[in-house]
């Protein structure tokens, strides 16, 4: 039964894969122009020289949470929708990704880190240059749960208190939640203590995935400040023509 | 209409040709990269003794195919005087692994100028890096988040990643090779 499901996953993803390459190859051929260098947009940053004309936006984030809970899982399947199913630990593994939030062009920095880190003085130092944290944990595991106070408080330390610093909790294996150990209603409460939001994915099946990226990242962008023109969710489902003229409208303000 | 579909073919069916560019100081592990690279993809791949790899003067190659896509790596010399060389590869390059040592701490300075200099470079500013973070397993080698931080860089605009590695042991290496094909197919993300 799992091997048949496994075929058709695997059946599935190859002709979405076929059909987004169709897709490029019939409609984005034709437009020389890199789709995100916009002439235009890099020259009215240039002139109002609040920025040199390539830098631009990155929002660092680091994964917590004890090992096993699906870190990796949740980082590859936002990135590059996969999720591999064997477990092998993480040491540190970092990424860095161009994602387009709200219609603005920006990069996501995502270090995923061991589930038990032995080293602390290093610890401390990548946990300070984070400005965002997923902390995560299994709903099918109380322990690591339980373990989620504890990184906050590391987090928290390095962060000198600063209890604003954007942090979401998240519950992964949402898939199996016949099988939940952690209440919904405890975790309610921890996020509420905690002062953050609470999403509950399952890497497996991507679900909310993107949610928990997209708050926290918003997060981080409010705190930069550079927020001042809200375009809102529902650019993500419009046309690449119209989130060409978003990133256009939001350099003119700048 | 034949050009059309003769493109459909190609674009959908024949194997897709990537060339990765592995660069890095010298004594960092690439070609030990490489044979561990081929001897985990290629069938029935003779492993080459590690002892038996000197400098790299030339190019070594070497060819690996997974889900329908060739990946053709070609491994530079990281020798002062053949690094030079490494630009006349970046045209045809569509993806770069940057191999890193990471108990020569001593080196980071010369490895972060280095990286500086290949990350100049306009061709490689918009291709997928991987930085091997090498040598992981010995006691003393630096945390790849350490490395990360050594090569923070603003020009890039592709996709970056930067995995602990050990050439001699293997560990990683396939991690490596499945995010080099992964990211050589990703767009960026829309939210
Ligand atoms: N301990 C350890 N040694 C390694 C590892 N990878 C490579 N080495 C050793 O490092 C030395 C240099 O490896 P090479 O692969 O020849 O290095 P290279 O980067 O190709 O060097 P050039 O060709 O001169 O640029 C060899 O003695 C390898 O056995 C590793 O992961 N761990
Ligand atoms: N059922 C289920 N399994 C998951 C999910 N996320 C991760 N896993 C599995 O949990 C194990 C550990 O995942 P991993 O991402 O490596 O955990 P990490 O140590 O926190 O990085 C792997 O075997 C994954 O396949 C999920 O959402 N649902
Ligand atoms: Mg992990
Ligand atoms: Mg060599």
């Amino acid at each position: 039964m799992d091997k048949v499901s496994h075929v058709l996953r695997n059946g599935w993803n190859w002709i979405k894969l076929k059909f987004l390459a169709l897709w490029h190859f019939l409609f984005r051929r034709k437009s020389d122009e890199p789709e995100f260098y916009d002439p235009e947009a890099m020259a009215s940053k240039k002139a109002s020289g609040t920025l040199p004309p390539q830098q631009q936006v990155v929002h660092k984030v680091i994964m917590v949470g004890t090992g096993g809970v699906g870190k990796s899982a949740l980082t590859l399947q936002f990135m590059y929708d996969e999720f591999v199913e064997e477990y092998e630990p993480t040491k540190a593994d970092s990424y860095r990704k161009k994602v387009v939030l709200d219609g603005e062009e920006c990069s996501i920095d995502i270090l995923d880190t061991a589930g038990q880190e032995d080293y602390s003085a290093i610890r401390d130092n990548y946990y300070r240059s984070g400005e965002g944290f997923i902390c995560v944990f299994s709903i099918l595991d109380m322990e690591s749960f339980e373990a989620t106070n504890e990184f906050r408080e590391q987090i928290l330390r390095v962060k000198n208190s600063d209890s604003s610093v954007p942090i979401v909790l998240v519950g992964n294996k949402g898939d199996m939640r016949d099988q939940r150990v952690v209440s919904a209603e405890l975790c309610r409460q921890r996020a509420e203590q905690w002062g953050c939001h609470y999403v509950e994915t399952s890497a497996k099946r991507r679900e909310n995935v993107d949610k928990v990226f997209y708050d926290l990242m918003r997060e981080m962008k409010r705190r930069k400040g550079g927020s001042q023109a809200q375009t809102g969710i529902d650019a993500s489902a419009s046309s690449g023509r119209k989130k060409r003229s978003g990133i256009k409208k939001h350099c003119t303000i700048l | 209409m034949y050009t059309l579909s003769a493109g459909i073919w190609e674009k959908f069916f024949k194997k897709k040709d990537y060339y990765v560019v592995i660069v890095g100081l010298d004594n960092a592990g690439k070609t030990t990269f490489l044979e561990q690279t081929k001897s985990h993809f290629v069938k029935d791949y003779g492993v080459l003794n590690p002892s038996k790899i000197t400098a790299t003067v030339g190019l070594n190659t070497g060819n690996v195919e997974l889900n329908n896509t060739c990946l053709h790596f070609w491994d530079l010399g990281g020798q002062e005087s053949l690094r030079e060389l490494w630009a006349t590869y970046y045209d045809d390059a569509n993806a770069m692994i940057f191999v890193v040592d990471a108990t020569r701490s001593d080196l980071f300075p010369i490895v972060a100028s280095q990286f500086k200099e290949v990350m100049a470079n306009e061709i490689v500013q918009n291709i997928p890096v991987l930085v091997a973070v090498n040598k992981s397993e010995m006691e003393g080698a630096a945390a790849a988040a350490e490395v990360r931080m050594l090569l923070e860089d603003d020009n890039h605009r592709s996709d970056l990643a930067v995995l602990p590695v050990s050439a001699l042991e293997g560990t990683n290496i396939e991690r490596c090779v499945h995010w080099i094909v992964r990211s050589l197919a990703s767009q960026p993300l829309y939210l």
